[in-house]
């Protein structure tokens, strides 16, 4: 797959109460052709300054984005045909309907077939009943559905959604998702900047962790898990963890051990090490009540990168 | 050519409804103006003014008129989106600043079309005044809608440096001041200090307004200048909104997303 979106040493620094403050500290990332990106990271971490230099509203200090090969500083014009974009804290103008509104939009973009771009692209997030409503007027979560529409209006290649699912109802985000997958299988590559870890985990399919204007690891949820947490972990549910302790203690296998109150976790080297430790353990009597291997959670990964980095 | 066209006539789409819905902005090219000529008219009738006097405030009432709405409009679009929070969706579709500032100022055009008609309609039908050399009027019209836009250009670009609320100030203010300071119904000469006259010729809005005034024998047209004032504007125009537009760029002042 071809880089659809390339990053290459992006910096920018503001002035901040006199002081120099590094947003961005030479970034870099490719996203591929089809993939849905997610950049995670605390509030102030850069990633709405990146969104910004993608869509040229910045110019960064050194660096180059490119976007379909082409420069995102100097290129606007040509490059904004293809892609969209989407903020959960963008505002809509007062005075028009929703269909006034993807009207002036898809004159901007120059499309075709307007009447059913609107309708299509309200369809998706189930507003066709508001079409002659006015956005202003919305409440939140209708708004940044409104905004979602107009971001799919020209069928963008590339979508920049910029914390979407910020203020939707449960319902909502959860039909964002579901869109998100559908323009994923059509082939649109996404970047989603989010908060939502559990978000980022079933939607992306590379995240990137920015804090401090840097990023701290790149790949997928599960290479970022491999390397953060590189052992299996059983957890043993028994009467007998003392004894069971014992048993382990010191087995070539086993990396480290957790006692308590009837409970046990065991830290394998690898998973290969899984059917000799059960094979042991199923001959101890140690009263086992149940064994489950451990999936550490993009959660306690993000907390452990956002801690000390990779 | 076609997305360029598209383009504008998408923004002129866009501030027609809102002029239409906006009481605020129909007040524009309704009551606002048409309360200024009456102010100035009905002022000059009671004192039995001259009629071709009469006839030139008129004029140059929509001349006038035609700096501000051009230089108003071509800026303003930005400003309103701003502070809707909505400017990142427009900036982030394939139209220029340029384009932007076109469709701007092709409102600001129909804007002044239908207070001349207004104006004319009331010269006529108030006072039964009629323009006795119409083609002039509308060249000098046009130098001033072009003046208007060399000004919103201008303005254009610092709004994204500036504050946007300071912005909109001056975007009302100046066209206003730099109007009646360039003689729209009287002559600078016997107004303002040699000093001033001279930077005050270096407007093109006061040659347009000569051109006006010429129409009624008051002053004597010089189209060299006119013509030339204009270009060095537009070119100045050009080359500061785009140094602003991109140093707003650059400082992160242009528009913030979220």
């Amino acid at each position: 797959m071809n880089s659809i979106v390339s990053v290459r040493n992006i910096s920018k620094s503001f002035s901040s109460g006199g002081q120099p403050v590094k947003a961005l500290d030479s970034i870099s990332f490719n996203i591929k052709k089809g993939e849905v990106f997610g950049l995670l990271g605390p509030n102030g971490a850069g990633k709405t300054t990146l969104i910004s230099v993608l869509c040229g509203f910045l110019i960064p200090d050194s660096g180059k984005a490119k976007m379909f090969g082409m420069d995102c500083t100097n290129e606007g014009c040509t490059i904004h045909k293809r892609m969209n974009f989407t903020t959960g804290f963008g505002g809509i103008s007062e005075f028009f309907s929703c269909e006034e509104l993807l009207k002036f939009y898809c004159m901007l973009y120059n499309l075709d077939n307007t009447e059913q771009r609107i309708s299509l692209s309200l369809q998706a997030t189930n507003l066709e009943k508001f079409r002659k409503h006015r956005p202003a007027d919305f409440s939140s979560g209708l708004g940044r559905r409104f905004l979602i529409s107009k971001a799919l209006l020209n069928d963008p290649e590339v979508l920049l959604l910029d914390e979407p699912t910020v203020g939707l109802d449960v319902e909502s985000a959860t039909n964002l998702r579901d869109l998100i997958h559908r323009l994923k299988k059509k082939g649109t590559t996404i970047l989603l900047t989010t908060h939502n870890l559990k978000e980022a985990e079933e939607l992306c399919d590379r995240i990137a962790l920015i804090r401090g204007g840097k990023i701290i690891a790149t790949g997928t949820v599960n290479e970022l898990k491999d390397k953060c947490f590189p052992y299996e972990v059983l957890d043993i549910r028994c009467s007998k963890p003392a004894k069971l302790g014992h048993l382990l203690n010191g087995r070539a296998q086993v990396v480290k051990i957790e006692k308590s109150e009837g409970r046990i976790k065991i830290f394998l080297k690898s998973e290969k090490d899984v059917a000799a430790i059960l094979k042991l353990i199923s001959n101890a009597d140690s009263g086992i009540i149940s064994v489950n291997t451990v999936e550490p959670e993009l959660k306690s990964l993000y907390s452990k990168l956002m801690r000390s980095g990779l | 050519m076609k997305d360029f066209i598209s383009h504008v006539i998408a923004v002129l789409y866009r501030n027609l409804i809102w002029s239409y819905r906006s009481p605020f902005r129909l007040l524009d090219v309704t009551l606002w103006p048409l309360w200024m000529v009456f102010m100035l008219s009905v002022f000059l009738s009671v004192v039995d003014a001259d009629p071709s006097y009469l006839a030139l405030i008129i004029v140059s009432v929509a001349g006038w008129r035609a700096i501000f709405f051009v230089g108003f409009e071509t800026t303003v679009m930005v400003l309103e989106e701003h502070w809707h929070d909505a400017l990142p969706d427009i900036l982030v579709s394939p139209i220029s600043a340029l384009q932007l500032a076109l469709g701007g100022a092709l409102t600001g055009v129909l804007k002044t079309i239908a207070v001349v008609i207004m104006f004319l309609a009331v010269g006529y039908l108030a006072f039964g005044i009629e323009l006795a050399d119409f083609a002039t009027f509308l060249i000098a019209l046009f130098f001033l809608m072009l003046a208007g836009f060399s000004f919103g250009f201008v303005l254009f670009g610092m709004a994204a440096v500036f504050d946007k609320r300071n912005v909109f100030t001056l975007s009302f203010m100046l066209p206003e001041v730099i109007g009646v300071a360039s003689g729209p119904y009287y002559n600078i000469a016997d107004v303002f200090p040699p000093c001033m006259v001279s930077v005050l010729n270096t407007f093109p809005t006061t040659h347009a307004f000569n051109l006006i005034k010429s129409i009624f024998g008051i002053t004597q047209p010089d189209y060299f200048m006119l013509v030339i004032t204009s270009m060095v504007w537009l070119c100045l125009a050009i080359v500061l909104n785009r140094t602003l537009y991109d140093f707003g760029r650059r400082m992160g002042t242009l528009t913030k997303v979220g």
